[in-house]
C-alpha cells in the first residue's frame, strides 16, 4: 500500500486537512459544516496518514488514545444542555452572546457550538477507534 | 403540607448512599451509624404521625413527571403509620440482631446499605399516596430484597433464592404496574386519594376488573399467596436478620398492605370477596400443612408465615369492618412474633450450629432464656392467653362467625394446623432428648437475646391491656382501612363467648394432631400433595429458557447471510405493514427534471451496482458499491443540500476505505462457485428486499403531509441563533436527537472494539 508519491501528499496534507475540519466546525452554525461533518472531516484526515504510510504509524502519531475523546465529547454536550437547566430553561436550551473583541470583531458566541464540538469529538473518536481496532 | 416527611425517606436513602464508604468504621461503627440513623428515622416516624392517630394524615406533594401523572404525594395517615412503626420499630431491632449475628469479617457496608435501602423502599410504598410511586417503590423493595437474600453471595443456594424472589416478585410487580396503568387510565388520575374518595365511580369503570385483577396478582406474589408461595421457603438462604426482617413486618407484608389500601375502593366487588378469600383460604391450609412437613427451622416459620399471610388476606377479602380491624390488628400481632421466633430460629442456629429438628432436641437445658423467650413467642403464634395472638384470633373468629357456616370451620382447621406447627416448634427443638448428641449449643449472648426480648415484651404488654398499648393506633389503621372511624374494642377477655369456645377446638385439636405424629419417628412427614409449586416454577423457567434457545440458534446461527435476511426481510415487513393500510394517497408530483438527469439517474447507479454484483473480487465490489453513494451525494448537490452533500460525501469515502481495510485482514479469496440455488435464493430475497424499499419510498412520499421546512427557516436565526438551518436542527431544535444518537455511536464503538477483540481471543 505505500507509494513514495502518497505518503508525501499525506504528509504534507494533515494539517490543513485539520485545519479544514476546524473550520467546518466553526463556520457550521451559520454555513454549510458542523460537528458531524468536521468529525468526519478529521477522521477521513487521519484514514489517509494510515493508508499512505506504514501501518501502525496513525496510532503512534496521536499523542493520546483516541476512545479518550467519546466520554469527553459525551460528557461536553450533556454539560452543555445541562447548563440550560441551571438558567432555568429547558434542557440544551443553547444561549447566544454577542461580544466585540478588539482585532477580531463582532464575535457571534453560542453554546451550541460547544454541543457541537461534543459531537464533533464523538464522531472523530469513534470513527479513530473503530480504525486502531480494525488496525490491531 | 409537611415537607419532612421527605426527609422520612431521605434519612435512610442518604445514608444507604454513604455507608458503603464506611468500610472504615469496623463492624461496631458501622452498627451504631446505622442504628442512630434507623432511630432518628423512627423518632421522625413517630413526631409527624401523631396527626394520623386523630384521624388527620401529614401529607406533602410535589410534582414529579406531571405530564405522565406522576407525583412525589406522600401522605402519613393511621394504616402508613402502623406500618412505619413496624418498619423502623422491627428495622431498629434487627439492625442490633444483625450487629451480633454477622461476624465482623463480612461485607458489613454493603449489607447496612441494602437493609437501609429496603426501610427506604418500604417507608415508600406505605405512604404513598401516588399508586405510580407506590410501583416505583414496590420494585425498589424487590431489588433491594434481592440483594439481602443473596447477601451470601458464594452460597449458591442463596443466590438461587435471592434469583428467585426476584423472578416471582418481579412479575408480579409487572402485573401491578400494568394494573395501576389501567386503573389510572381510566380513572384519570393516579392519586390514591383521588380514587378514593371517588371508590363508586371507580368501582364501575368498565377497565376495573382488569385493573384490579392485575393489581391482585402484585400484590398476591408479594405477600407468598398461594401458587407464588414458593419463593419465600427459598428465601430463607438470607441471613437470619435478613428473614426475620424481610419475611416476618416488611416486605411479605407490602402485598398485605396494597390489599388494605386497595379495600375501600374494591371491597364490595364480587372479583374481590372470590379471589382474595378464596387465595387467603388456601394458602392458609397449604402454608399450614406444609410447616408440619419440614424440619428446617427458618422453612418451618417461613410456611407458618405463608399461613398467617393468607389469614390476613382472607380476613381482608371479607371486607366487614370487624374482619379489617382484625386484620389489620394481626398484621401488627404477626410482625412482633415472627420476628421474635425468626430471630430465635437464627440464635438456635449461632449457637448450636444446626437449625434441623431432626438433629435439635432438648435445649432447654443449655439455653433456659432463650427457651423461655421461644415459648412466649410461640404461644403468641398460636394464640395462647395472655399474649397478642390471642386477642386478634378471638377478634378473627368473631367476624368468622358472622359469616356463612364454612367460614368458621375453616378458621379452627386453620388455628389447628397454626397449633400443631407451634407445639412442633417448641417441643422438637427445645424439649425431649436431643437427637443428635454431637449437636451441643450454648446460652446466646445478651445482644442477640435483647431484641427478642424487647419483642416479647410488645407481645405480652399488647396481649395483656391491648385497649392501653395498642388501641389508638390500631383504631386509626383501621380506620384508613375501611374509609370511616371505627371504634373496635380490644379486650383480652371478652366473656365466655363462642368465639372462645372455637379457639379453645384450635388449640386441643392442633394439640392432639401434635401429639398423634409425635409417635412416630420425627423425619417422617406427611404426605404432600402432588408436585409443589416451587417443581411448577422450575419447569416453566426451564421451558423458557429452552424456547430463547430454540429461537436464538434459529436466528443467530452464525451465518452473516442468514442475518441479513432476518434483519432485512423483518424491516421490510414491518415498515410495508405500518403504512400498507394508509388510504390516503396524494398525487405525486412528476419532477420537471431534464431527460439528462433522468437518464443518469437511471443509468449510473444501475451501472455501479452491475459492476458490484459482477466483479468477481471484493474489493473492487466494494469500490463499486462507493460510487452508488457518490451519485447519491450528487443528487444531494442537484437538490441544493451542501450539508447532505458534504456529510454523504465523507462517509461514503471514510466507510468505503474502512471496508476494504476489513477486506485487506480477511483470508484470501477462493474463487469458487456458489451453487446456483444459493445464488437464486440471494437474487429472490435481493428483489423482494429492493422492491419492498421502493414500495416504502413511494408509500411515504405519497403519503399527504405539511412542511415543516418553513417553521424551521423561520425560526432558526431568531431562535437557534445561527442560519444553517441543517445544524441548528441538529443542535437545537431536535438537540435531544443529536445526544441520543452521539451516544449510540459511542455504544456502537463499543461493540464494534469488543467483537474485535473477541474475534482475536478465538482466532
Amino acid at each position: 500500500m505505500k507509494s513514495p508519491l502518497l505518503s508525501t501528499v499525506a504528509r504534507v496534507i494533515l494539517p490543513p486537512m485539520l485545519l479544514v475540519a476546524a473550520w467546518l466546525l466553526l463556520r457550521g452554525h451559520n454555513q454549510p459544516g458542523g460537528g458531524f461533518i468536521a468529525g468526519l472531516m478529521t477522521a477521513a484526515a487521519f484514514v489517509l496518514q494510515y493508508v499512505a504510510t506504514d501501518r501502525g504509524r496513525a496510532g503512534d502519531a496521536l499523542p493520546f488514545r483516541p476512545a479518550l475523546l467519546i466520554p469527553i465529547g459525551l460528557a461536553l454536550a450533556t454539560t452543555t444542555g445541562l447548563g440550560a437547566l441551571l438558567a432555568g430553561q429547558p434542557f440544551l436550551t443553547s444561549a447566544i452572546a454577542h461580544a466585540h473583541v478588539p482585532l477580531l470583531g463582532e464575535l457571534h458566541l453560542s453554546t451550541a457550538v460547544l454541543f457541537d464540538l461534543g459531537v464533533y469529538l464523538v464522531v472523530t473518536g469513534v470513527t479513530l477507534t473503530i480504525l486502531l481496532a480494525i488496525e490491531e | 403540607m409537611t415537607p419532612a416527611l421527605l426527609a422520612l425517606l431521605g434519612l435512610p436513602l442518604v445514608a444507604a448512599a454513604l455507608l458503603p464508604g464506611g468500610a472504615a468504621l469496623g463492624a461496631r461503627g458501622l452498627a451504631w451509624a446505622n442504628g442512630i440513623v434507623v432511630a432518628l428515622t423512627l423518632a421522625l416516624a413517630i413526631a409527624l404521625g401523631g396527626p394520623a392517630l386523630v384521624g388527620d394524615a401529614a401529607v406533602v406533594s410535589l410534582p414529579w413527571v406531571p405530564g405522565l401523572g406522576l407525583g412525589l404525594s406522600l401522605r402519613l395517615d393511621g394504616l402508613a403509620l402502623l406500618f412505619a412503626l413496624l418498619i423502623l420499630g422491627i428495622g431498629l431491632l434487627v439492625v442490633v440482631y444483625a450487629r451480633f449475628y454477622l461476624a465482623a469479617d463480612e461485607a458489613l457496608p454493603r449489607f447496612y446499605a441494602s437493609l437501609l435501602l429496603f426501610m427506604a423502599a418500604m417507608l415508600g410504598i406505605v405512604t404513598s399516596d401516588n399508586l405510580l410511586l407506590l410501583v416505583v417503590f414496590w420494585e425498589l423493595t424487590s431489588v433491594a430484597s434481592f440483594l439481602l437474600i443473596g447477601f451470601w453471595d458464594r452460597d449458591a443456594a442463596a443466590r438461587a433464592g435471592a434469583w428467585q424472589a426476584l423472578m416471582v416478585t418481579g412479575m408480579g410487580g409487572l402485573a401491578l404496574l400494568a394494573g395501576v396503568l389501567v386503573l389510572g387510565a381510566a380513572a384519570g388520575t393516579f392519586e390514591l386519594s383521588a380514587l378514593r374518595a371517588h371508590a363508586d365511580q371507580v368501582r364501575s369503570l368498565p377497565a376495573a376488573h382488569l385493573a384490579l385483577a392485575l393489581i391482585l396478582l402484585g400484590a398476591f406474589t408479594k405477600s407468598a399467596q398461594v401458587p407464588f408461595h414458593f419463593w419465600l421457603p427459598s428465601a430463607m438462604a438470607a441471613p437470619t436478620p435478613v428473614s426475620a426482617y424481610l419475611h416476618s413486618a416488611t416486605m411479605v407484608k407490602a402485598g398485605i398492605f396494597l390489599l388494605a389500601r386497595l379495600s375501600p375502593i374494591f371491597a364490595d366487588t364480587l372479583l374481590w370477596h372470590t379471589a382474595v378469600i378464596g387465595v387467603g383460604a388456601t394458602t392458609m391450609l397449604v402454608g399450614g400443612w406444609a410447616a408440619l412437613r419440614h424440619t428446617d427451622l427458618k422453612r418451618l416459620l417461613a410456611y407458618s408465615t405463608v399461613s398467617q399471610l393468607g389469614l390476613i388476606t382472607m380476613l381482608y377479602g371479607l371486607g366487614t369492618e370487624a374482619a379489617s380491624v382484625a386484620a389489620t390488628f394481626h398484621v401488627l400481632n404477626h410482625a412482633t412474633f415472627k420476628a421474635a421466633l425468626f430471630m430465635i430460629a437464627g440464635i438456635v442456629d449461632h449457637e448450636a450450629g444446626t437449625r434441623d429438628l431432626a438433629r435439635l432436641g432438648g435445649l432447654v437445658h443449655t439455653m433456659p432464656r432463650t427457651t423461655v423467650l421461644a415459648c412466649l413467642a410461640a404461644a403468641a403464634m398460636a394464640g395462647i392467653p395472655p399474649l397478642n395472638g390471642f386477642v386478634s384470633k378471638e377478634m378473627f373468629y368473631e367476624s368468622a362467625l358472622d359469616g356463612p357456616l364454612w367460614l368458621p370451620i375453616l378458621s379452627v382447621v386453620g388455628s389447628t394446623l397454626t397449633a400443631a406447627y407451634t407445639l412442633r416448634f417448641v417441643m422438637g427443638a427445645f424439649f425431649g432428648r436431643p437427637a443428635d448428641p454431637s449437636v451441643h449449643a450454648h446460652e446466646a449472648p445478651a445482644g442477640l437475646r435483647l431484641p427478642v426480648e424487647v419483642l416479647v415484651l410488645v407481645c405480652l404488654a399488647v396481649g395483656i391491656a391491648p385497649s392501653l398499648v395498642a388501641e389508638p393506633l390500631v383504631t386509626a389503621a383501621a380506620s384508613a382501612v375501611v374509609g370511616a372511624p371505627v371504634h373496635p374494642h380490644l379486650a383480652l377477655w371478652h366473656g365466655l363467648t363462642p368465639a372462645l369456645g372455637l379457639s379453645a377446638v384450635g388449640l386441643l385439636a392442633g394439640a392432639a394432631l401434635w401429639a398423634a405424629r409425635r409417635g412416630t419417628a420425627r423425619t417422617a412427614l406427611p404426605p404432600r400433595f402432588g408436585r409443589t409449586a416451587g417443581e411448577m416454577y422450575d419447569v416453566v423457567v426451564r421451558g423458557l429458557l429452552h424456547g430463547a434457545h430454540v429461537v436464538t440458534d434459529g436466528l443467530q446461527n452464525g451465518s452473516l447471510r442468514r442475518y441479513v435476511v432476518v434483519v432485512l426481510g423483518c424491516t421490510v415487513t414491518l415498515i410495508a405493514l405500518g403504512i400498507g393500510g394508509d388510504a390516503d394517497v396524494v398525487r405525486l408530483p412528476m419532477t420537471t427534471a431534464p431527460i439528462a438527469a433522468w437518464l443518469l439517474t437511471l443509468v449510473t447507479p444501475i451501472a455501479a451496482v452491475a459492476t458490484a454484483v459482477l466483479y468477481r473480487r471484493r474489493w473492487p465490489s466494494v469500490l463499486a458499491l462507493g460510487a452508488v453513494g457518490l451519485f447519491v451525494a450528487l443528487y444531494f448537490a442537484w437538490l441544493s443540500a451542501p450539508d447532505l452533500v458534504l456529510t454523504q460525501l465523507l462517509v461514503e469515502s471514510v466507510t468505503t476505505i474502512l471496508l476494504v481495510l476489513v477486506l485487506f485482514f480477511l483470508p484470501k479469496e477462493t474463487h469458487t462457485r456458489e451453487p446456483r440455488r444459493r445464488l437464486a435464493f440471494d437474487a429472490t430475497v435481493a428483489a423482494i428486499v429492493g422492491s419492498g424499499v421502493t414500495a416504502v419510498a413511494y408509500g411515504v412520499m405519497r403519503r399527504p403531509f405539511e412542511s415543516i421546512s418553513r417553521y424551521h427557516l423561520a425560526h432558526s436565526l431568531p431562535d437557534g441563533g445561527g442560519a444553517n438551518v441543517v445544524n441548528v436542527i441538529l443542535v437545537d431544535f431536535r438537540g435531544y436527537d443529536t445526544l441520543g444518537e452521539i451516544t449510540v455511536l459511542a455504544i456502537a464503538a463499543i461493540g464494534i472494539v469488543a467483537l474485535l477483540q473477541a474475534g482475536r481471543r478465538t482466532a
